[in-house]
């Protein structure tokens, strides 16, 4: 039987070996050496222990306290973050360190903090906001900073072209913080609450070889706004915040010297832009106009991002079964129509983008004439138009763009 | 307590005497080397001493060292089979047991060319005489696998022993 052959030769070998002499010396100093080998890792353990302590913890800390809310202009979901971090608006152009005890969240406009403490938080009645945009002439704290005033004290020599000036709600002051950067503030009380905005002028570097927004660059400002309950220890805090962000805020991207700025996000409607349209009112007066106009008009909602009008922009005309009236030019659109820059608070600044197209000689009188707005938000419906005076029959009837203005 | 932890020496002093040789023989059986054989022997024994205050109270003490050593071996068997090819390479010029007689150390011969788990199969089932589930436990393979390779490794000797091969070494050795 080979097994038993096998068991026989085995034990054979197995027995053959060397003298087992010293067998147990050489087993104890296995077993020191296998000690010192284990005393060794455990002493390595010890010093990766102590460098993770003494190196890598505090760069992890150090870390965490780079870690960076970074706001891009575009939707997403509420999300908040501890401080100590660093928020990155590159759109709106400045950076700014949140400190521990607070969280901050980005928005549309900026940013958003409240404090982590709910006995804290429930002394503001909203989130305090961090954002850009652009100033009336009448708050610019640059040429008025340190003087408290209202009105009257403004130099109508200060006031730009296109910039509005209207009368501040609340009380204003003005003053420096330590450093020099000059600030506007004003303070409006209803009830317990304080609705409190603080400005600094913040620059607007425009881009080599890009023209600049239309709008008056020196009155960007960086701003604060919050509304606390004024008579608890709260309001103390959150002003302190306030002035804290401001002071050590830094212009980075398009409000720094050299930086590239931030690829500018699509324009929506509603969100970063308000979008009109209109047409000549023609019906009132059938067959009378040479030309028919129709218009695009768009701006930035307040204190938003710049944000690009992509289009496509354009106006259909069509018959009464909705097919495409025998006109040149109809249908065509205009894309990338506009750049807009960050709008100021009130609604007719300058910087608005204004698309006007002109349809003429018109003289097919088979019917209706409707026409339909290419690029507008919502369903495509259809809308009736006076059509334009016949000039010259033996001409086409054309459909152009007039002009875009930015 | 000192006399506990001196009786636990004592004891261990006792297992190691009974053990020490039957663990090298084993090893060797595995290695054909056999001073890979008493470094995985001493390793078996050193792990053992660890956990001797938990092992002593076992029915087979020894059961464990040699699990020990059958995981140590299937260990560097995963770990170095460079280097294991490279002991293979030297086993063939080690010296032969004369005492094993021709057909022995044909047969032998014929075991150390076997793949190394028939081999550990074979070793653990006809010299350590472990039934096969206990073979199958040490090795941590399925019990079929180890019906398999027993078979094929018997299968193997059988054939290799008939091989004109085995008959030259049988002719050089006689």
């Amino acid at each position: 039987m080979i097994e038993d052959r096998l068991k026989e030769t085995l034990d054979r070998v197995a027995g053959g070996g060397p003298d087992e002499a010293g067998g147990f010396d050489r087993f104890l100093r296995h077993r020191r050496a296998s000690r010192s080998r284990r005393l060794a890792g455990a002493t390595a353990l010890v010093l990766v222990a102590a460098l993770v302590s003494a190196v890598v913890l505090p760069r992890l800390l150090a870390d965490t306290a780079q870690r960076r809310l970074v706001v891009t202009g575009a939707a997403g979901p509420e999300r908040w973050l501890d401080g100590p971090l660093v928020a990155v608006a590159p759109l709106q152009g400045f950076e700014v360190k949140v400190p521990a005890g607070w969280e901050a969240s980005a928005t549309w406009k900026g940013i958003e903090l409240r404090p982590t403490s709910p006995g804290l938080r429930r002394h503001l009645a909203a989130p305090v906001q961090l954002v850009t945009g652009l100033l009336e002439q009448f708050y610019n704290p640059a040429p008025n900073a340190g003087k408290d005033g209202t009105y009257d004290d403004l130099d109508d020599r200060e006031v730009l072209p296109g910039a509005l000036t209207r009368r501040p709600e609340g009380h204003q002051s003005r003053g420096s913080f330590p450093g020099g950067t000059r600030w506007f503030r004003t303070d409006l009380r209803a009830g317990p609450w304080r609705t409190t905005q603080w400005h600094i002028s913040w620059p607007y570097r425009c881009e080599p070889g890009v023209p600049c927004p239309a709008v008056p660059l020196a009155l960007r400002t960086l701003k604060v706004v919050y509304q606390v309950d004024a008579d608890t220890d709260a309001a103390a805090e959150v002003d302190g915040l306030a002035g804290r962000l401001l002071r050590t805020a830094r212009p980075i991207a398009n409000a720094a010297k050299g930086q590239a700025h931030a690829p500018r996000p699509d324009c929506a409607d509603g969100r970063s832009m308000v979008l009109k349209r209109a047409s000549d009112d023609m019906l009132d007066y059938p067959g009378l106009s040479t030309v028919a106009h129709f218009w695009w008009w768009a701006r930035t909602t307040a204190n938003l991002v710049p944000c690009t009008v992509r289009g496509p922009l354009g106006v259909e005309l069509l018959d009464g079964s909705g097919r495409r009236l025998d006109v040149q030019g109809n249908g065509r659109t205009v894309t990338q129509v506009a750049e807009l820059p960050e709008a100021m608070t009130a609604p007719t600044e300058p910087g608005r983008m204004e698309l006007r197209l002109r349809w003429f000689n018109w003289c097919d009188f088979g019917g209706p004439t409707w026409m339909r707005w290419i690029g507008a938000p919502g369903p495509g419906t259809a809308f009736p138009v006076t059509a334009p005076r016949c000039v010259d029959r033996s001409k086409p009837s054309r459909l152009m763009v007039d002009h875009i203005l930015r | 307590m000192d006399a506990e932890v001196t009786g636990a020496e004592l004891q261990f002093r006792e297992f190691f005497a009974a053990e020490y040789g039957r663990l090298r023989g084993l090893g060797y059986l595995l290695t054909s080397d056999w001073g890979q054989a008493e470094e995985l022997a001493q390793d078996a024994l050193v792990r053992t001493y660890r956990a001797w205050p938990r092992v002593r109270g076992h029915e087979r003490p020894g059961a464990y060292a040699r699990k020990v050593l059958v995981n140590r071996h299937r260990s560097l068997l995963r770990r170095a089979k460079v280097e294991a090819r490279h002991l293979a390479g030297r086993r063939a010029e080690e010296a032969v047991q004369p005492e094993l007689g021709t057909d022995g150390l044909v047969l032998w011969s014929a075991v150390r060319g076997l793949p190394a788990r028939q081999r550990a199969v074979l070793v653990l089932r006809y010299h350590e005489d472990l039934p096969e589930a206990e073979v199958a436990r040490l090795l941590g393979l399925p019990l079929g696998t180890v019906k398999s390779l027993a078979h094929r490794g018997l299968a193997r000797l059988r054939a290799e022993l008939g091989s004109p091969a085995m008959e030259e070494i049988r002719g050089n050795l006689e």
